[in-house]
């Protein structure tokens, strides 16, 4: 491969590494527990959603144990 | 015509003086024009001088001692003294033959007489040593030398003598009455000028000395060897600078060279064994980068890897139904508590912060490496350097291989 094949080569690769560092960086994360409505919940086990707190709760005394 | 002179000379000098005559004065005066008469000029000549040291304002002594000159031919001393005798007395009875002594005197000299009228004033003739000079008198141009016996006004002129190549002389001159006054002006040769050119031609060559070490090689744009710490002439612009040295890497420079300015480039040979060393380092560091890349390529992958789960599991859990129970549903997709959810997501992050330092790492571990493998030791630092001659501004060599 000449000279300038390597600098093209070379330059694509450090193009994918910034892109990839830059999608990493940039990633959304983990969601957390803030809600609008039950459906943004795990209704299914038990958390509805606090509309003052905009956060999924599980709310005293409900049945939403998770075991089978 | 000697011996009426003396005797009218001698009646003038006694009677016409309105000067108070001493004793010593009359005995020396009378003891001269008697040595005179008896034709010793000598005695005559010390008597009168002693009468002249008495009273100079006398005419007298002078008009004799003119006429003892005059005797004894000597013609320039005559016209001097007949000339102090007018001065002292122009009135004097006596001046018409003190004039035709002073005339004949001129005429022993062999001047030009004046056959003009005198009128009032008198006459001036100016000679130099050098021919044609441009004789001024009171400023006025009146020809050039020898200048022939003018008339003249009394009293004190001044006379310039003027010629190229020689330097301007200028004298005084009091213009006796009814006499020619000859003025005689020297005039100097001005020493040689030096040729000086005002616009000197532009220098069409540049100089550069090269400081190495004494036994390397030096050559420039692949020409004969030439030697260390020598002023080398090249003509303007770019040149490839080569030194070589045995064991040593060969540095090559980029030297601009100005019209009539001399550069100065100091050259700092490489040892082999060193740049072999910063070479395997550069290597080395290459390959951690590569390596430390590969570290935040991987870890980035899983992190992301890891936030997508985190994201999927919860969209499940909000999208499983809530009247249905959970083990109708676990089978389809499995259960997944925020618990869960949340440790997935401190496993993205914690992937995420390892991908950041790998790439950190690498980053720094690739600028070491490209420093020490793509500087090579012959490209030499920056030389940056103020330019004049075909333009002003800055010289930089040493950039580019």
């Amino acid at each position: 491969m000449s000279g300038r094949g390597r600098a093209a080569l070379a330059t694509l690769a450090v193009v994918f590494v910034l892109a990839l560092g830059g999608c990493t960086w940039f990633d959304d994360g983990a969601p957390d527990r803030s809600c609008r409505s039950d459906r943004d919940c795990f209704r299914a086990q038990g958390e509805v959603c606090d509309q003052d707190r905009h956060t999924c709760v599980v709310p005293d005394g409900a049945d939403a144990g998770v075991g089978p | 015509m000697s011996r009426a002179l003396v005797g009218l000379a001698v009646m003038g000098a006694m009677l016409g003086s309105a000067h108070a005559q001493s004793s010593d004065f009359t005995r020396e005066f009378q003891a001269g024009t008697d040595a005179y008469r008896l034709g010793d000029y000598a005695a005559a000549r010390s008597h009168l001088t002693r009468a002249r040291e008495i009273d100079p304002g006398l005419p007298g002594p002078h008009r004799f001692l003119a006429a003892v000159e005059a005797a004894e031919g000597n013609w320039q001393q005559c016209v001097d003294d007949a000339r102090r005798a007018i001065v002292a007395n122009p009135a004097s009875s006596e001046l018409a033959a003190t004039r035709k002594l002073h005339d004949d005197c001129r005429a022993g000299l062999g001047l030009p007489s004046f056959t003009g009228d005198y009128a009032d004033g008198g006459a001036i003739a100016v000679s130099a040593n050098v021919g044609g000079a441009l004789i001024r008198i009171g400023g006025l141009k009146l020809g050039s030398t020898p200048l022939a016996p003018r008339p003249s006004p009394l009293g004190e002129v001044e006379i310039t003598a003027s010629k190229a190549g020689w330097t301007t002389a200028t004298a005084t001159a009091i213009v006796v009455p009814g006499v020619v006054t000859d003025v005689t002006l020297v005039l100097i040769a001005e020493p040689p000028t030096l040729a000086v050119d005002a616009g000197p031609a532009r220098p069409e060559i540049g100089w550069v000395v090269i400081e190495a070490p004494a036994d390397a090689v030096v050559s420039f744009d692949g020409g004969p060897p030439v030697a260390v710490s020598t002023r080398v002439e090249l003509p303007p612009g770019e040149h490839t600078l080569v030194v070589e040295r045995a064991g040593a890497i060969r540095a090559r420079r980029t030297v601009r060279v100005s019209r009539g300015q001399l550069a100065r480039v100091t050259v700092a040979l490489v040892s082999s064994a060193t740049a072999t060393r910063r070479r395997t380092t550069g290597t080395v560091a290459l390959g951690a980068a590569a390596g430390l890349g590969a570290v935040g390529v991987v870890t980035g992958l899983l992190a992301m890897r890891a936030s997508d789960q985190a994201r999927d599991w919860a969209a499940i859990e909000a999208a499983r139904p809530p009247g249905v129970p959970l083990d109708d549903t676990t089978a389809a997709a499995p259960l997944h508590t925020r618990a869960d959810i949340a440790a997935r997501g401190d496993r993205a992050d914690t992937l995420a912060i390892v991908s950041g330092v790998g790439y950190a790492a690498s980053a720094v571990a690739l600028g070491l490496g490209v420093y020490l493998r793509v500087r090579w030791p012959d490209h030499g630092g920056l030389r940056v350097a103020p330019m004049i001659g075909d333009s002003w501004g800055l010289a930089v060599s040493g950039g580019l291989p």
